[in-house]
């Protein structure tokens, strides 16, 4: 077995035996994730440890973990923000949850509490926000994660814990803005229908909106409609675009494309008094080019939206259970894990990446 | 004098002439003195003999095709203010002699959705007749006529020569303060101009707490006189740094000269808030762009106004009227509009230009 590196936090273990978790972890920007055995240094008052059932796999682990956010990103790193699992144990002043509780974590990991932001309710916007997984803490991909009982969710009974997993990424950076701006019976485009698309479909119509689904997939149709969509339209054609512009009181683009004319007609399509929702983002330093003088003749609003509020998560939970709302995915054994991640990165996958670590993780004795 | 005629109004002789226009046979010309008999008035409007008039950049936009092709001869001008002389047989709401104004709508259909719910200026039904200073003749006139639903009845306690300024830059920046209104707002005003020297006044009255952002370093006294409670330069890199993330609200009265400006400007904004743009620069200038992390992760909003409704209209008029807020004028005489037109265009009037028509409909006749 090869010599692994240190981390900063966790005390890597030689083998599984001795180990409270075992993580995919990269050990540099290139190349596969490679196992990790660790153990925790300790339970804080306020921490959750929970065993992981499930983990989705987002885009933004590749962005993370190839350096491409952080260049000076520090190895190991093991991302993963999109977990479903239950309580293993608990820190001693925990109230909120008990060993067994299905639980699950978004890509936040603590919120102050303390700051405007946080007392507004936007926890998401936190000046002290962490993320799930960053240098100094692993993220999903591993058998266990740790995290401050603020920021562990309630699964509610009845979800669906295989499906589930990336409904705490994926899910609520959709949700949120729509329930956000939305109201009953507006139009909504959805536009992009891949991992974050085809769930925007979803919580749209269920929430009673009529959805157009924008696409550069014609042969989709059936399959896109049968997830509430009414019609669909071309995404990338500019002259189609134009027949649509001002139709539409919510906008959500799950998209980045790079040609100004069509990323107008994006803008474009908003109706009067609309809303245009950002959620994609292209990797690199690209600029937002806003269409101002449609923004001001027709008086809309061009909003950014970043996953969403403790409350927001929470309800989008609830909300998927009860309206049978989960993404599409593709499922791989945990140690499958360089090949979920490969197919993620790629692009291939249709349309989340879903790893069942909790029965490796329990068939190894993980579960203790 | 005028040469070129327009289809709806009858260029005439002086001695004949019902009214007098200053109008723009193309775009980057001089105005010139355009006489002229009306059409018949239409059941539903009223004409208007004015007693000043307001001139607005988006005037000088409309006329030099800034941002679309337009047709000549043009009388732009959308800041109206005069007594009804004449009015159609439907119009119940006013009488002859009563004061009101106008601003930038000319018409809207009273049954779409954008209508019903209150945002008639945004009404897109009415083509042609959406707007006043375009393509029939605007305010740049001794009278006006146009449907009588998008004229004002202007208290006589406003002083009619700072009136007209309300009814386009007034409503421009009262319209949005009122809709994100909120107690608790930190507010900031960029630009202390046309528009922004009535935003501070009006933001200020709202009871919210406003600064002012400006490049010039000598506009702080007036800024706080106009009860800003906080000055900053934005050219004071340090000042910048302090306000980072401090605004719930900015309202943009002024247009960022460069990127990295309008990026710094957005920076000044407090994650989760909102960046009111009112201001359409010429469509050959600067994009407004930022980086879309800072779009998406900040969780920023840019939101359009333009103009306000006809209830926002009341609701603005009576506003001002009750808080004593009335812009800073420079006054001109009917006969010197070009020297007026040219200050807009090429001087930094402070702040806004208007002109006195005063009983220049007979002094020209002769």
């Amino acid at each position: 077995m090869q010599q692994l590196p240190a981390h900063s936090v966790y005390l890597v273990q030689e083998s599984k035996e001795t180990a409270d978790a075992v993580a995919y972890a990269f050990l540099s920007n290139t190349g596969e994730p490679v196992q990790y055995p660790y153990k925790y240094p300790n339970i804080a008052d306020d921490d959750v440890r929970i065993r992981i059932l499930f983990t989705g796999l987002c885009h933004s682990d590749c962005l993370h973990s190839r350096g491409l956010w952080d260049p000076y990103i520090k190895y190991p790193s093991c991302p993963g923000h999109e977990v479903v699992g239950e309580v293993e144990k608990v820190g001693t002043g925990v109230t909120k949850f008990k060993v067994g509780d299905k639980v699950g974590c978004n890509p936040q990991r603590w919120m102050c509490q303390t700051c405007e932001l946080c007392k507004k309710g936007d926890n998401q916007l936190c000046s002290q926000n962490i993320g799930l997984y960053d240098d100094n803490n692993f993220g999903g991909y591993s058998t266990h994660i740790q995290v401050a009982e603020r920021m562990v969710f309630r699964i509610p009974d009845g979800f669906n814990d295989a499906l589930g997993s990336p409904l705490l990424c994926a899910g609520v950076t959709v949700y949120a803005p729509l329930k956000r701006y939305y109201k009953p019976n507006y139009t909504c485009a959805v536009i992009g229908i891949g991992g974050l698309g085809h769930l925007a479909v979803q919580y749209a119509a269920k929430l009673g909106m009529t959805v157009t689904a924008f696409t550069t997939s014609k042969n989709r149709e059936q399959e896109i409609k049968k997830l509430g969509a009414s019609n669909l339209s071309s995404s990338i054609d500019v002259e189609s675009l134009k027949a649509e512009q001002g139709k539409y009181d919510i906008v959500i683009n799950t998209l980045y494309i790079e040609n100004e004319e069509v990323f107008k007609s994006h803008q474009r399509l908003t109706a009067p008094t609309g809303t245009y929702i950002q959620v994609g983002a292209p990797p690199s330093k690209v600029n937002f080019k806003l269409d101002h003088a449609y923004i001001i003749l027709n008086q809309i609003r061009v909003a950014g939206s970043l996953i969403g509020n403790y409350d927001e998560t929470q309800e989008m939970l609830e909300f998927s259970a009860q309206n049978n709302v989960y993404p599409i995915v593709e499922t791989f054994e945990f140690e499958e894990f360089p090949k979920a991640f490969d197919r993620m990165e790629k692009a291939q996958a249709k349309f989340r990446c879903v790893v069942n670590v909790g029965k490796w993780a329990q068939a190894n004795g993980l579960w203790k | 004098m005028a040469t070129k005629e327009h289809s709806l109004y009858k260029l005439v002789t002086k001695e004949q002439a019902e009214a007098f226009a200053w109008s723009f046979e193309g775009p980057n010309t001089e105005a010139l003195l355009y006489p002229f008999v009306f059409p018949p008035i239409q059941p539903h409007e009223v004409r208007i003999q004015q007693t000043y008039f307001g001139l607005c950049y988006t005037d000088c936009h409309l006329v030099n095709q800034d941002w679309f092709p337009i047709n000549y001869p043009s009388v732009p001008g959308h800041e109206i203010l005069g007594h009804v002389v004449m009015k159609g047989d439907q119009v119940t709401q006013f009488q002859i002699g009563d004061l009101v104004g106008a601003g930038f709508i000319r018409d809207s259909c009273g049954n779409c959705k954008l209508c019903i719910q209150g945002n008639d200026q945004l009404c897109g039904q009415k083509g042609d007749e959406h707007f006043i200073p375009l393509p029939k003749f605007g305010g740049f006139a001794t009278h006006v006529q146009f449907p009588a639903k998008w004229a004002f009845p202007i208290p006589n306690t406003i002083p009619q020569h700072l009136a007209p300024p309300l009814l386009c830059a007034g409503i421009t920046v009262f319209a949005p303060l009122k809709r994100y209104f909120n107690p608790n707002k930190e507010v900031a005003i960029i630009g202390i101009g046309g528009l922004g020297h009535l935003a501070i006044k009006f933001s200020a009255a709202m009871g919210m707490r406003t600064s002012a952002i400006s490049t010039s370093p000598d506009k702080e006294q007036e800024a706080k006189s106009y009860g800003a409670i906080d000055f900053i330069v934005s050219k004071n890199p340090e000042q910048m740094a302090k306000a980072l993330g401090r605004f719930d609200i900015i309202l943009s009265c002024a247009h960022a000269s460069t990127v990295e400006e309008f990026i710094d400007q957005t920076k000044l904004l407090k994650n989760g808030g909102d960046f009111i743009m009112v201001g359409i620069p010429a469509l050959t200038k600067v994009e407004l762009q930022l980086p879309f992390y800072s779009l998406v992760c900040r969780q920023i909003s840019f939101v359009g106004s333009l103009v306000g409704s006809r209830q926002e209209n009341y609701e603005m008029i009576e506003f001002a009227n009750k808080h004593k807020i009335y812009p800073t004028c420079e006054e001109y005489e009917f006969e010197n509009f070009k020297t007026a037109y040219d200050k807009l265009l090429n001087g930094r009037p402070k702040y806004r230009c208007v002109v006195k028509v005063g009983n220049a409909p007979q002094t020209l006749k002769q």
